[in-house]
């Protein structure tokens, strides 16, 4: 469903259905490919908690908005 | 054989009829007119120009002709086809060789789906291909034009063609088509380019072509490898700035210039990407040519 390309700390991601890009973190690109991937959520937590060193509680909020705006653009189901 | 070789006569005859036929790069051309403005015009910037091979096959086969009916009498107009489509409205006669060349550009960005093609000057020097996709009134024609008059080579001032197949530029070399105040700045900055007549008040304003060079037409089989991809910036009065682009944003707004990027989708993008990871990416601002210049042959140094 999409492709992403990433140089340092910035990636473009490709939607292959809509055809369009989006410039992302390559941080945040990551977390939309594991999400796409189907990894769990528990995983990716556990990869923002270690990242931003913050708790579960707000790791899961950052994880809730990711979604809804990755949802929003149809970069995932 | 070139135009040039051909007898005058048959030029207007194919002209008139059959299409006169020439190559301009990868593409061969084949051109119908009744009008005297763009016979003019071909036999001024096209007549160094390869005639087509026999048997080869016609890629674009355009037609400006004037627009029939009463009008004529009173407001002439000119039309643009491509196989026979009519995609723009009429424009007034004066502008009937710009129409050609605009409508050209139109029939190539909407055909040639073998290329990702860029909105973008392409030029190239001791092997290096020179990328610079622009938005009106960024200067990429005027920093073209001022460049191939010293020393790089013009593949295009107004498209790249890039390959799906190999990741190569193609050349395409035309008419570098000028705009207002440009058009003086490049007559004064190469005294010895050759410039058409200047068509005022178009869409665009005032437009003079210049004729591209001799180099170009001799190598227009001979595609580059991109080596750099630099965004222009003509601001008046601006300090010269040379400024490295991060590559994903690079890509960002290379996709903004690529005419047929929403057509080709997947290989469109990985035809940038692969381009991208090959090239040096800049923002290049500068207010005038000589240092213009100077900022893009330290490129190269």
């Amino acid at each position: 469903m999409i492709k992403v390309f990433t140089w340092s700390n910035e990636s473009v991601v490709f939607c292959k259905e809509s055809g369009d890009i989006f410039l992302l973190s390559s941080f945040n690109a990551e977390i939309l490919t594991l999400i796409n991937n189907n990894i769990n959520d528990h995983q990716i937590l556990s990869k923002i908690i270690k990242a931003f060193r913050v708790n579960r509680h707000d790791a899961q909020i950052f994880l809730d908005n990711l979604y809804l705006e990755y949802k929003s653009l149809n970069l995932i189901d | 054989m070139l135009v040039s070789e051909l007898p005058i006569g048959k030029i207007v005859t194919d002209l008139n009829h059959s299409g006169l036929c020439f190559k301009v790069g990868p593409f061969n051309i084949a051109v119908t007119s009744n009008i005297c403005a763009v016979k003019e015009h071909i036999c001024d910037f096209y007549y160094h120009y390869a005639c087509k091979k026999d048997n080869a096959f016609i890629d674009l086969h355009v037609e400006v002709n004037s627009v029939k009916g009463v009008r004529r009498w009173y407001k002439p107009q000119v039309s643009f086809a491509f196989d026979g489509y009519e995609p723009f409205v009429p424009l007034p006669l004066p502008q009937a060789a710009a129409m050609f060349e605009w409508g050209l550009n139109w029939a190539i960005a909407n055909t040639a789906h073998q290329y990702l093609i860029i909105h973008s000057a392409i030029i190239e020097k001791d092997g290096y291909g020179l990328i610079m996709p622009g938005t009106p009134g960024s200067g990429k024609s005027t920093l073209c034009a001022a460049l191939v008059n010293r020393g790089w080579r013009l593949l295009s001032d107004e498209m790249a063609l890039l390959s799906l197949a190999d990741g190569l530029v193609y050349p395409a070399p035309r008419p570098v088509s000028l705009k207002n105040k440009s058009i003086q700045i490049i007559k004064d900055f190469a005294p010895e380019a050759v410039f058409g007549k200047v068509v005022p008040d178009t869409l665009k304003g005032d437009i003079a072509h210049m004729v591209a060079p001799e180099s170009a037409l001799l190598q227009q089989s001979i595609p580059v490898k991109p080596a750099f991809l630099v965004f222009p910036h003509y601001q008046d009065h601006a300090k010269k700035k040379l400024k490295q682009l991060p590559k994903a944003r690079a890509l960002m707004t290379l996709a903004e210039h690529a005419f047929n990027f929403n057509i080709l989708g997947e290989e469109g993008i990985d035809a940038m990407v692969n381009m991208i990871d090959q090239v040096e990416c800049y923002d290049f601002t500068y207010a005038d040519l000589a240092t213009a210049l100077e900022g893009i042959d330290s490129l190269i140094k």
